[in-house]
């Protein structure tokens, strides 16, 4: 019996490295990346992509941010509106026709100018019908772009954009949208390099290759240089960019590890800056002995439950609002979450946008009992069957657990739990196949409409089987008029509505516990946890 | 040998094809397809999509399609990962997969025949007992808590590694002991039990009262039939060992073959289960078919029949 060739020489290698391996405590990486001005950030699962026309989701955002410019870009603290590849812009009296100056020295990494027609010919790919862009609904307030983008029309010269010269775009708009400019932060807004792409397959071509590092053009601060899969995204800093001076990092380290755990104990040997969220179970471990290295800040998104109204007993208004009022929502974010999770009262979070709902759903299980009595259920009586689906989590089991016994208490009714994998959840969720459901919404951009017009009747995910015409009208009413005013009185209506109705109960509003070390400087937290690479530097830390 | 080598790879046609039909019909009944996200962008745009992958053709249609496809090698686009296809992920994670395998392999045969022969040899003694109960304690222990144990005492504790990542040599020193220590004590106990076996047998007593030493028994004589049943474990653990370890490649952030092959049916990314699926068949195959010619070369008594 011979030992293959390789294993011996690994084993011996192996065997030396175990025993050989350093005395003392080396370098770490961070420490070696402070000094080369490296950000290294746990970022996540593996990116589906970076062509931010077929990218959606939190992990490809952060990266792309690094990669491309809008005509606007978030600012780092409160994620209004900064001037990006567009220097300056006018926006008409009546709010329909928007005029963006671009600034002469925006360059792709190729060189190239970044013109006004680079944003049509992008714009123009992502509302091909054939590429089936999933966030193509972001650019649906420009006048004919939904017209377009669902193929009932052909002719791209008749949606609202127009290239005045090679740096001025017009874009008009159906209605107006004040919330337009902090719209147009979202990724669906970068322009691509159309040449590029089309060099490398077709326009509308999902798999088109250009996003390799060998082929990538991009013309964001940074440019992309490596990528492994499951492994890491390397950027780095791109020389071209209109503001490089101003760019302090050299590059940025984009781990992709799926695993919480693993990515905390990267973080934990200093193999990173920063990743994303601490691991629940960890969470009370910084906060109490490494305050300095968790950040908790809250961010756009509520935690809530779908009911579906279309079955018995939740068809019943009073059934729903008992179940809403009978909740201890303090009780699950101080001993469940324990994050420091804001209580939900109404479904916006409190201050988006300074949009704050005065419906607020009332804690009072004295009066839920006296409504499920009048639904027909005294004290709990003949409740029939109902059913909690929630995705296979450990914290949303412990948060469907809490409101099953705070039910069983309060109303004297028995729900069942039921974990299901993520795709078969989503599969019962997304065809009301459900009583009660767990769901989770955050925002794109900072707007109350974000949230508000998911329960529209035609909206794609409201899920619950719930409408009223009323309720599509204020939306409708919110999204046409300029006066912010006016919108918000119409979203402040309809927000009374779903809080009296019910066809969701909401929960809390999520935080973020992110960990970062004090090496991280003009890193800020935002509402939409949307990182800054333009004011993030690094300073080593003394030992 | 060759009839008997041809033979076995016709027979693997039909395996092949069922497996490939069932996988597909499986995988098609599960609830969910690949573009079922959180934030629901339209039906249109679902279907468009679905029309783009030629996910709105009859089933079995798709069938035959998919069936034609890999019958020219081609194992398909990823849904997950859209700019790639199935044969490029495989192509690139397959290589980390097997050299964490082999890494692995390494360490399960030096220390598992080792115990295994010190063990059989010092039989009833401390030196069978100790490192048997050890052997013992490494089938026990799974390799979820192994590996995070490793790395909170080598690389948060003492410093001496990285807790994961897979960039230099020193990153394979934990997940190789972690992954390789079960594979070491199943080695190690078999190799025994071999051993044992071939020990008490006449030819051993009669090279013995010839004057054999210990050594000379040992490897001249007993060692190849006493390795009879660890080479028939072998050949489902290398292919098990090459292809990947979900666990030990999660905990250890490694780019292997064994996430993708896991993610893949979290995510209904199709394409990726057939060629995952496809792919492993094919090396448990080919490594059972390697074993059985090396156990007929170590066992005269077997027969190519």
């Amino acid at each position: 019996m011979t030992m293959p060739g390789p294993s011996l020489a690994a084993t011996v290698s192996l065997l030396g490295l175990f025993l050989f391996c350093g005395c003392g405590r080396r370098q770490t990486l961070v420490e070696i990346a402070d000094r080369v001005q490296q950000y290294r950030v746990g970022n996540g699962d593996e990116p589906s992509d970076l062509d931010p026309q077929i990218a959606i989701g939190q992990i490809e955002h952060d990266i792309m941010l690094s990669l491309y410019e809008g005509l606007v870009y978030g600012d780092a603290k409160d994620n209004s509106p900064r001037p990006g590849v567009a220097q300056s812009w006018d926006i008409s009296p009546d709010g329909l026709v928007y005029t963006f100056h671009l600034r002469k020295n925006a360059r792709w990494s190729n060189g190239g100018p970044v013109t006004a027609r680079d944003f049509y010919e992008s714009y123009h790919r992502l509302l091909l019908p054939s590429l089936a862009a999933q966030y193509s609904y972001m650019l649906y307030p420009v006048t004919n772009a939904e017209a377009f983008n669902l193929g009932k029309l052909t002719n791209f010269d008749q949606v609202g954009f127009k290239v005045l010269d090679d740096y001025t775009l017009r874009l008009t708009l159906h209605d107006p949208a004040p919330y337009l400019l902090s719209m147009m932060g979202h990724d669906s807004w970068y322009p691509v390099p159309l040449a590029t792409i089309k060099q490398y397959g077709a326009m509308d071509d999902r798999s088109n290759p250009w996003t390799r590092p060998e082929h990538f053009v991009g013309n964001g601060p940074f440019v992309l240089k490596e990528w492994d899969m499951n492994s890491h995204i390397l950027v780095v800093k791109n020389p071209l960019y209109w503001d490089a001076a101003h760019v302090r990092l050299n590059s940025i380290y984009f781990g992709s590890e799926a695993n919480y755990d693993t990515e905390e104990r990267m973080f934990r040997s200093g193999q990173l800056h920063t990743i994303r969220a601490a691991p629940q179970s960890k969470v009370d471990f910084y906060r109490k002995h490494k305050p300095e290295l968790i950040n908790i800040y809250p961010i756009l998104t509520t935690y809530f439950f779908y009911l579906n109204v279309t079955r018995p007993p939740l068809n019943d208004k009073r059934v729903r609002q008992a179940l809403a009022m009978s909740l201890d929502r303090r009780a699950i974010t101080e001993t469940i979450t324990r994050a420091g999770e804001i209580p939900a009262f109404c479904f916006t979070p409190p201050g988006t946008a300074g949009f704050t709902a005065t419906a607020r759903l009332r804690e009072d299980p004295v009066a839920a009992r006296r409504l499920l009595a009048e639904a027909g259920y005294p004290d709990g009586k003949n409740f029939p069957e109902v059913t909690l689906l929630y995705n296979t989590l450990q914290s949303h089991k412990a948060i469907a657990e809490a409101a099953q016994e705070m039910w069983r208490e309060n109303l004297n009714i028995h729900v069942t739990l039921q974990n299901a994998e993520w795709k078969v959840y989503l599969d019962e969720m997304q065809h009301t196949n459900y009583d009660i459901c767990r769901g989770g919404w955050g925002a794109d951009y900072v707007d109350p409409g974000t949230f508000l017009d998911i329960f529209q009747t035609d909206s794609g995910n409201n899920n619950t089987g719930w409408s009223s015409a009323q309720y599509d009208r204020l939306c409708h009413l919110a999204a046409s008029t300029g006066d912010t005013a006016a919108r918000y009185a119409a979203y402040q209506k309809a927000e009374a509505i779903l809080t009296d109705e019910m066809p969701m109960i909401p929960l809390y509003v999520y935080t973020n516990p992110r960990l970062i070390r004090p090496d991280v400087k003009g890193w800020y937290p935002n509402l939409l946890d949307s990182p800054n690479y333009r004011s993030i530097h690094l300073e080593p830390q003394p030992r | 040998m060759i009839r008997f080598v041809a033979r076995r790879f016709l027979e693997t046609i039909p395996v092949l094809f069922i497996l490939a039909t069932a996988t597909f019909f499986m995988m098609r009944l599960a609830p969910g397809g690949p573009f079922a996200t959180e934030k629901q962008a339209g039906r249109e745009v679902r279907a468009r999509m679905e029309a783009h992958y030629g996910l709105d053709k009859p089933l079995f249609q798709q069938y035959l399609l998919q069936m034609k496809h890999l019958l020219r090698g081609d194992l398909g686009p990823s849904y997950k990962y859209p700019s790639r296809t199935v044969n490029e992920i495989i192509a690139k994670a397959f290589p980390v997969s097997a050299e964490l395998g082999l890494e692995a392999l390494a360490v399960a045969l030096v220390l598992g025949l080792l115990a295994g022969m010190v063990a059989a040899l010092q039989q009833n003694t401390f030196w069978d007992h100790g490192p048997m109960s050890l052997a013992m304690i490494g089938l026990c222990v799974p390799t979820f808590v192994m590996g995070p144990l490793l790395i909170s005492a080598f690389a948060l504790h003492l410093g001496w590694f990285n807790a994961a990542g897979w960039y230099w040599p020193r990153d394979r020193v934990l997940p190789a002991l972690t992954l390789g220590a079960f594979y070491a004590a199943y080695v190690a106990r078999l190799a025994r039990g071999g051993l044992l076996e071939v020990l008490r047998q006449d030819f051993i007593r009669t090279a013995q009262a010839k004057g054999a030493g210990p050594s000379r028994i040992l490897f001249r004589h007993a060692l190849r039939g006493g390795m009879l049943p660890v080479v028939s474990f072998l050949g489902p653990a290398i292919a098990g060992l090459l292809t990947g370890s979900f666990v030990v490649e999660t905990i250890f952030g490694i780019p292997g073959l064994g996430r993708f092959f896991v993610t893949a049916a979290f995510n209904r990314d199709y394409f990726m289960i057939m060629g995952s699926v496809l792919f492993y068949a094919v090396f448990v195959i080919a490594m059972n078919l390697v074993v059985d010619v090396v156990l007929v070369w170590l066992n005269p008594k077997l027969r190519f029949d």
